[in-house]
């Protein structure tokens, strides 16, 4: 597990420069600029595609055929891809409400922010959660038109979510009706379904994967 | 440390595709020994190879390797004693030599960095240089670097050597000799060329269309059939048990015959491997295969 990890670090550290740079402009920009929730939203969808990424490049030069010959197991290559972007996906959050609370002290509502976070980072999950496994089953090609299709899904998300946020910054505990304690409530849901599901969706690719030729 | 006879025992290997039959291949290597895994394109060497990896599942079948059962898949354990080189490298073009190390040692428990650089520095791979930068010459002795920085007591390699250079194949083939010194190596190679496997091999096996033609020792095989060159009025008079193959030209008849069935005072000449193997192509193969 620690080799596939590092493997996808270093190929991804290598080849995802740009993104990276990308990433913490949006996040810098995010805790800057008033209307910040898409800045926010962003780097953390971004970030979810990184496990896609690194398995791109696994299909490109047969990784997995040759992986498989190591000793690893066929569970260890399709976990290290969810570890990679839970992992990822908890880092760049709590690097965005770190970022957020530094530079926005006294500025905004610590606790709607870490709502926002959390329920943006769920999203990100449920949609590395759907594409894993399809990526996994018929290719990355495949994959990532699956998640332009969630991404369509997911965008109904940031418009309630932004409005949501940018009550926070007034710091209401009443928006639209909806009490901070409901907010709470609502997006510890989210995150719970979001685990459950990357719970079901780990067990969906180990599956696949392990009927899967590596040829 | 495991001291099985057979360093792979292969009993009644079966896949199926709806256009190709893998179709009860037999083989067993012995410890110590080289095999060298020969066929055309297409005719089963790398479902064989991928199979007996685990890479594919078969649909029967059993592999057994360095004595251990594989049925449930191969253990870590077991991991560690094989070393692995495809017909392609397989690692992240984009990471240079120390990534691949660091890599490597997080994998295997058994994992030598010395010895991983002693076999970079005498292939004079450039340790600055990423991968996608290595000639294919390069990748291949990369590939090879990495099956020997651990414990492997059984190579596998899968074309090796197919598309380097004379000097290049007689290096990796020195490499191979040194690495068999220890009768507790073994080398399961497949390739086209059949030189190399000449100059290496114990045992050869070929497969033909998904079957096994012919699992045998090398020299005695080699030693059993020569080419008969003759009329066609000699010919006749030859037993046809003796023959495996023949070809008709202008001169007369060439044929592929067992050396003890022809008669003295006829001239049987040396036959490679690669003209063992064509005409029994060629031919009725049955007969050899025993």
């Amino acid at each position: 597990m620690k080799a596939l990890l590092l493997k996808d670090i270093r190929v991804l550290s290598i080849n995802m420069k740009f993104y990276f740079i990308l990433i913490l402009l949006y996040t810098f920009m995010g805790a800057f600029v008033d209307n910040m929730g898409i800045f926010q939203l962003y780097p953390i969808l971004l970030f979810s595609l990184f496990p896609i990424t690194a398995l791109s490049y696994d299909e490109r030069c047969h990784w997995n055929q040759y992986g498989i010959t190591m000793p690893i197991s066929r569970r260890d290559l399709v976990l290290s891809k969810y570890i990679l972007g839970i992992a990822g996906a908890l880092l760049i959050s709590v690097f965005t409400l770190a970022v957020n609370l530094l530079f926005r002290y006294g500025n905004t509502d610590p606790g709607t922010l870490s709502c926002f976070i959390l329920a943006v980072m769920s999203a990100s999950m449920i949609s590395l959660d759907l594409i894993l496994p399809i990526s996994l089953c018929f290719g990355t090609e495949k994959g990532r038109l699956f998640y332009l299709g969630t991404v369509i899904l997911l965008c109904a998300a940031p418009a309630i979510l932004d409005g949501v946020f940018n009550a926070g910054m007034g710091l209401p505990k009443d928006i639209g009706g909806i009490s901070f304690s409901g907010l709470t409530t609502a997006v510890c849901a989210f995150a719970l379904l979001s685990l459950l599901l990357t719970v079901f969706s780990i067990t969906v690719s180990i599956r696949i994967f392990d009927k899967k030729e590596l040829v | 440390m495991n001291t099985a006879a057979n360093a792979l025992e292969i009993k009644g290997l079966t896949k199926h595709y709806p256009a190709f039959c893998l179709d009860h291949i037999d083989l067993t290597l012995p410890m110590g020994s080289v095999m060298g895994f020969i066929g055309e394109n297409g005719a089963g060497k790398s479902t064989t190879i991928f199979s007996i990896l685990g890479a594919i599942r078969r649909d029967g079948g059993t592999v057994r390797i360095l004595g251990q059962d594989t049925a449930q898949g191969i253990p870590l354990s077991l991991k560690e004693q094989i070393g692995v080189v495809l017909d392609e490298c397989c690692l992240p073009e984009t990471l240079n030599l120390k990534d691949i190390n660091g890599i490597m040692k997080a994998a295997y428990r058994t994992w030598n960095s010395k010895t991983f650089f002693r076999h970079v520095h005498r292939f004079f791979l450039d340790e600055t240089k990423r991968i996608k930068d290595y000639s294919r010459g390069m990748k291949m002795k990369l590939s090879i670097a990495c099956a020997l920085a651990h414990d492997s007591r059984l190579l596998i390699l899968d074309e090796a050597t197919s598309g380097l250079d004379p000097v290049t194949r007689d290096e990796l083939l020195d490499l191979f000799y040194e690495f068999i010194q220890d009768e507790q190596h073994s080398i399961f190679m497949s390739s086209h060329i059949t030189s190399d496997l000449e100059k290496i091999c114990d045992y050869v096996t070929y497969i033909h269309k998904g079957k096994l033609i012919l699992c045998q020792e090398k020299d005695g095989l080699m030693q059993r059939m020569g080419i008969l060159k003759c009329s066609e009025t000699v010919f006749r008079d030859i037993d046809p048990a003796a023959v495996h193959g023949k070809r008709t030209t202008a001169f007369g008849v060439e044929a592929l015959v067992e050396r003890q069935k022809i008669p003295a005072g006829l001239v049987v000449e040396h036959a490679s491997l690669d003209d063992i193997l064509i005409y029994l192509v060629k031919s009725d193969m049955s007969r050899v295969k025993s």
